[in-house]
């Protein structure tokens, strides 16, 4: 391996490190109560208390994170579709 | 299609009666119209499917999910919008399906067997100027300690874990089913992993922010 790629690897890992917060729950936990941070989110009301952690956990794990960008599309999508109808 | 209370939407989902085929109807519906929206509109890797595939895909995984929210019903305790939490059903099905065929032919033993972080196709987050002898040889003590550290200080497990995950970008659920474990498992292996590195570069007196301030500057 080149010494520029090895050095970029290792950036990176320092990198996300540094990126990343830590978030002690779990992505089940996450997944439970990522609908109420959505719904919340639509309404543009900033999170508290355990829904604050939900959205840590969400910006940490990219796999939870996918999942709530999408739920968060589709509930934008519908609210806006809902406001059309009215 | 009918605003239905969370209650109602239980009643009439547990019920045997029309109300229950109008129910199962616009839930249906519903999560069609919500997994074909994202399908088309958030997924920049399915932009070369015909509306018609997408549109077969989002009947699919909205079916599943109807049969995943009917089976959990007890489950839901209305702390959100009914169509929200079934949406949140619907939107899991969807992406573990996408994950699981876009990365059915990913081999963690590709990835590393040395323990050494291996070369990838990243682009260089270091273009600065050439630097003074001296920053040259912190910047290569340094990057030598992080070597160090992931070689040392990390399991096999947590290793692989990392290159997959952190630098590869490859879903956990993908690497969890390689690896024989679940998705909270493997989370906390590499919260345990970031955990172990930090704390070793931090007692040789190198924070994460140093390192990256080094060599940004």
């Amino acid at each position: 391996m080149s010494s520029s790629k090895r050095t970029t690897r290792a950036l990176l890992l320092v990198q996300k490190m540094l990126e990343a917060h830590e978030s002690e729950i779990s992505c089940s936990e996450c997944a439970e109560k990522m609908d109420c941070l959505a719904e919340l989110k639509v309404v543009g009301k900033t999170p508290e208390g355990a829904l604050e952690a939900i959205e840590r956990h969400v910006e940490c794990c990219h796999c939870c994170a996918a999942e709530f960008e999408a739920l968060l599309a589709i509930l934008k999508m519908e609210s806006s579709a809902e406001t059309h109808e009215a | 299609m009918p605003d239905r209370t969370n209650d109602q939407w239980l009643t009439d989902l547990r019920s045997s009666s029309e109300e229950r085929d109008s129910a199962l109807h616009d839930l249906r519906a519903r999560l069609q119209r919500g997994i074909f929206f994202y399908l088309s509109h958030e997924r920049s890797d399915l932009a070369g499917l015909a509306p018609e595939e997408l549109q077969h895909m989002a009947e699919d995984f909205s079916q599943e999910a109807i049969l995943r929210v009917l089976d959990n019903l007890d489950s839901f305790r209305g702390d959100s919008q009914f169509t929200t939490w079934a949406t949140k059903v619907a939107v899991r099905i969807a992406i573990s399906e996408l994950r699981r065929s876009r990365y059915k032919d990913f081999s963690l033993d590709a990835l590393t067997a040395e323990g050494d972080l291996r070369e990838s196709n990243l682009t260089s987050i270091n273009s600065t100027p050439p630097d003074r002898p001296e920053t040259v040889t912190e910047k290569s003590e340094v990057l030598n300690r992080v070597q160090e550290a992931f070689r040392e200080v990390l399991t096999p497990r947590q290793r692989a874990a990392m290159e997959a995950i952190i630098l590869e970008g490859i879903p956990l659920e993908i690497v969890a089913t390689q690896l024989g474990t679940n998705r909270n498992a493997l989370y906390k292996l590499i919260f345990d992993a970031r955990r172990k590195l930090r704390l070793r570069l931090s007692e040789q007196g190198m924070s994460p922010e140093y390192i990256m301030d080094l060599f940004e500057s």
